[in-house]
């Protein structure tokens, strides 16, 4: 379970101004649920996104993901974490089994473990041709698939995808999908980001609209349907953006 | 921490970087080809060379003054030789010779090379004349600056001594005289001195800018690709989000850099090793000189490669650091050069004449290993223990600063994505208003000081009380000024010049002696290690006297004016700049950067110590008045000191020759830290709010 309460990121420019990237933001993810946090580009996502990985430390607020604080017990989440992003992020010299039992190591599971999860990935993802060449002379959909064995082999609870399809062929953004949904069947909590509605729209159960850092709405299809009198996500997604516009804020931070 | 997720992670980055073909090559193939190349290369050149000046044409000048049946066997004997181009005088009527010395018009044609010796054989002496037997001194000039020329001294020398015998042997018929009562010694010199000389060469003077520079590039070539590397790759996150920390990451990829120069560094030294020994196996073939091994020893070697190892942690934090620090390779890259530059030149002072290692040398970093190899190679027994200890110590503790600083820019998350920003050159347009931004304020400090080195020195050499005024107001002080006033920034609050608290003023002005004392102490330290040349010295107390103004002139030139434009460039300007790194980096940089305006590498270090005092100053009292003072202060007790109680009773018991008695520099240590502590105490530092640091 991931629990995010009142989360703030500022990033100081040099020429001096403050850009308040992500900005008090709260939402929740249940055990055996994909929550969907949906925004245009620069709205905040990847900020949120690494914060809850640890990578950023946030400027205030904080989360927890199974009752670990990610600013006092950074080690603990990412243990308990799987990170899944849109670029690959391989080591092109090595050979994809190498990759994934690199990562095993790192996470403390046992080279018995390793090699049996290692089997059954193969076997789910069908990648037990490639799983001995480098990757470097891999597809990109087979470095996708690599991606999602690493991602997932210490079985972790919590399950983050930053814009996981971004840039893929849509075979490949199939078989991504279908990952995220056999992470929910496994009863983990899955958060992942995109800026494509359609994605929002078919995958999550819930849905975080974030606009320049804030929470715009939250709640499911049905409810943001409801509560705007639209059916077009597209549609919700604008409504929205508008209705803040109306309110009169003032937006701090600039366009990006 | 875990050493097992250190080793996980050492172990694949050795396997990625092995599977990598220009890693292999430059650490590992390089080296194995490198040397006997060298080797093979420099003994043929070497070789060729030689042969072709014994070889060479030879125009000897001739001065027969003498003219006579003696002279005539000297000058039979020259000709004979058969590269010897003899020319005789030009205008007998005229002798280009006087007095033992050369005409001018010959001097210049032995410069020129047109002659390569020029010999004269003096008319002998009137009264000389009467004895049987004549002696004649036979002069013989060369140009020893020309290698031909010096062959030719030494092959006329020869002849000459060729003649000479056979001219005795006519003087005493053989049947009077046993050539044993000569010549009662024969000595045959044989020499290897090129070889010899080659080969300690060779190791002694390019063995330390070899290995540096290969352990350097080897090192480069890996650490770029570790960090900066996985970020240009996109897999910096992936290991970043993993269960390893930082801390671990940082080790694992420090041991693979360690690892690797060293693998560099063995093949390097074995590679050398096992050439130099095939090039002496072949000169003693050759040659039939007994050439053992003995003149490259093994043990040296052993020591080297031992001494490599605190450099090799140094290097490996360093490069490290920049590669963490860089967004990708190309730029990482790019910081690497000015650092293999500054490691290069430091490794070639080794290989300029008369350098030996010093105490003062064994405190510079890099240098003082490069020194120390020199000295193991060529001439271990005279190494002094203390040398060895600081030179090792001193790289030690370094490699301690740069591994805790690779620690640190692997933990700011502002260094690590560090993305791109709108950069140009027209800060006066969109920002107009960010004048202190880091870049600019180093161009802007480089500038000055470029000002300063060939503006300042010249006004200061016309009129030393003059220039050092114009100095400050027109270098240091006016450009700073004016940066500000143009880009509209309100001087006043930026730069702090507001009034400090009454308890700040009183403990300036407490600690201005304590504190002016121990700078002087620190000059005397500096003085132990780096001896100070005494023309120097005399510089420096005849600049603090300057007897043609008066006194209040002199605190004038030397107090106030320093005082107040030094200060506000850079506690004013500078300080502002760096601030946003929090209190203490701009109270280093500033300081560091005041040691540098002294343009003088004996007062860098008192100097900086100084400018962070200062700046710990400002810091603590939130107003720029309290360094002002305190500069101005400071030079002021330096001139009082001078005029006043050198020589005087009081003086005559606290100033010995060089500095203050003993006791007055713990107790001055004593007095200071005491007046800082309450100072302390008593000046919280003023608004914690700016000082978030720069992220983005």
């Amino acid at each position: 379970m991931i629990e995010v309460k009142g989360l703030t990121k500022t990033f100081r420019r040099k020429s001096g101004e403050n850009l308040v990237a992500v900005d008090n933001l709260s939402f929740q993810v249940n055990k055996g649920e994909i929550v969907s946090l949906l925004g245009v580009n620069g709205a905040g996502k990847t900020t949120t996104m690494r914060m809850l990985s640890t990578v950023l430390r946030p400027t205030s607020g904080t989360a927890t993901l199974e009752g670990c604080d990610i600013r006092t017990q950074p080690g603990e989440v990412r243990r308990r974490l799987g990170f899944l992003s849109g670029d690959t992020g391989l080591y092109p010299r090595l050979k994809a089994r190498e990759v994934i039992t690199y990562f095993g190591r790192l996470y403390d599971v046992p080279d018995a473990t390793i090699a049996r999860r290692i089997t059954e990935l193969a076997e789910f993802l069908d990648m037990g041709e490639f799983l001995d060449r480098k990757v470097d002379f891999l597809s990109t959909g087979m470095k996708q698939k690599v991606s999602i064995a690493r991602s997932i082999i210490h079985d972790p609870p919590v399950m983050i995808f930053d814009e996981p399809t971004a840039g893929l062929d849509i075979l490949t953004a199939a078989n991504i999908v279908g990952f995220i949904r056999k992470c929910r069947e496994e009863g983990k909590c899955v958060v992942f980001s995109t800026h494509i509605m359609r994605e929002a729209e078919r995958i999550a159960d819930r849905i975080v609209v974030i606009h320049r850092g804030r929470l715009l709405a939250e709640g499911t299809l049905e409810a943001l349907r409801d509560d705007t009198g639209m059916t077009d996500l597209d549609d919700i997604f604008i409504e929205f953006v508008n209705r803040m516009k109306d309110e009169g804020e003032k937006v701090v931070g600039d366009e990006y | 921490m875990s050493i097992r997720k250190i080793g996980i992670i050492y172990r694949k980055e050795l396997l990625d970087l092995l599977r990598d073909r220009r890693t292999v090559i430059t650490s590992i193939v390089l080296p194995i080809l490198l040397y006997p190349l060298i080797m093979i290369g420099f003994s043929s050149m070497l070789m060729r060379q030689e042969s072709k000046l014994a070889a060479g044409r030879m125009r000897i000048y001739l001065v027969d003054e003498a003219n006579n049946a003696d002279s005539h066997l000297l000058r039979d004997s020259l000709a004979a030789m058969p590269n010897f181009e003899l020319h005789p005088l030009e205008r007998p009527d005229r002798l280009p010779y006087h007095d033992g010395r050369l005409d001018l018009s010959l001097r210049q044609r032995l410069d020129e090379e047109f002659y390569q010796a020029v010999v004269v054989i003096p008319a002998l002496p009137a009264d000389s004349l009467e004895g049987r037997y004549p002696r004649y001194t036979v002069q013989v000039f060369y140009n020893s600056a020309d290698e031909l020329s010096s062959m030719a001294g030494d092959q006329v020398e020869e002849v000459l001594l060729n003649a000479e015998a056979s001219l005795v042997s006519k003087r005493l018929p053989p049947e009077d005289v046993e050539a044993g009562i000569l010549e009662a010694v024969l000595l045959q010199r044989h020499t290897v001195a090129t070889q010899k000389a080659m080969l300690g060469f060779l190791i002694g003077r390019l063995l330390p800018y070899f290995l540096i520079l290969l352990t350097i590039s080897s090192g480069a070539v890996i650490s770029s690709d570790l960090v900066a590397g996985e970020k240009e790759r996109g897999t910096l996150e992936t290991l970043l989000v993993s269960a390893a920390s930082r801390n671990e990451i940082v080790l694992g990829k420090f041991f693979t850099v360690i690892t690797f120069s060293l693998i560099s560094v063995l093949m390097n030294i074995f590679s050398m090793f096992f050439s130099i020994r095939h090039m002496a196996s072949q000169i003693s073939s050759q040659q039939g000189v007994p050439f053992t091994l003995d003149q490259v020893p093994l043990l040296s070697f052993g020591l080297v490669l031992l001494t490599m190892i605190p450099l090799v942690m140094f290097f490996a934090g360093l490069l490290l650091s920049i590669s963490a620090y860089s967004r990708n390779m190309r730029e990482a890259n790019t910081y690497l050069s000015p650092l293999m530059i500054v490691a290069m030149m430091m490794s070639l002072l080794t290989m300029l004449p008369g350098m030996q290692m010093n105490l003062g040398f064994a405190f510079v970093p890099i240098l003082n290993i490069a020194m120390l190899f020199k000295e193991i190679m060529l001439n271990p027994a005279a190494l002094n223990p203390l040398w060895v200890i600081i030179t090792i110590g001193s790289t030690l503790l370094l490699d301690v600063l740069v591994l805790a600083l690779t620690v640190k820019l692997f933990n700011s998350e502002s260094v690590l994505f560090r993305v791109e920003e709108e950069k140009s050159l027209k800060f006066w347009g969109r920002h107009r208003r960010n004048i202190f931004s880091t870049g600019l304020a180093f161009a802007f400090f480089f500038g000055v000081l470029l000002l300063l080195f060939y503006l300042g020195g010249r006004w200061q050499a016309t009129n030393l009380a003059r220039g050092l005024v114009q100095t400050q107001f027109f270098i240091i002080l006016l450009p700073a000024y004016l940066l500000m006033r143009i880009a509209k920034v309100n001087i006043k609050q930026e730069l702090r010049f507001r009034l400090p608290s009454p308890s700040g003023v009183v403990s300036v002005m407490l600690m201005v002696v304590p504190a002016y004392i121990l700078s002087v102490g620190m000059m005397q330290l500096i003085d132990l290690v780096w001896p100070m040349p005494p023309e120097y010295i005399d510089m420096i107390q005849r600049a603090v006297r300057m007897d043609s103004l008066s006194l209040w002139g002199v605190l004038l030139v030397l107090a106030v004016a320093p005082g107040f434009c030094e200060e506000f460039f850079l506690r004013g300007y500078i300080y502002r700049a760096f601030r946003k790194y929090g209190p203490w980096p701009a109270i280093v940089i500033s300081g560091a950067l005041f040691g540098a305006l002294h343009l003088d590498l004996f007062r860098l270090l008192p100097a900086t110590l100084m400018g962070i005092y200062f700046g710990y100053l400002l810091w603590r009292t939130g107003s720029i008045w309290a360094p002002i003072l305190a500069h101005i202060l400071h030079n002021a007790t330096a001139v009082l000191l001078d005029r006043f109680v050198v020589g005087s009773p009081l003086g005559n018991a606290l100033i010995h020759d060089d500095g203050f008695a003993w006791w007055v520099y713990p107790a001055s240590a004593v007095l200071l830290a005491g007046l800082l502590i309450s100072f302390r105490r008593l000046n919280p530092p003023p608004d914690n709010q700016t000082d978030i640091l720069e992220e983005v």
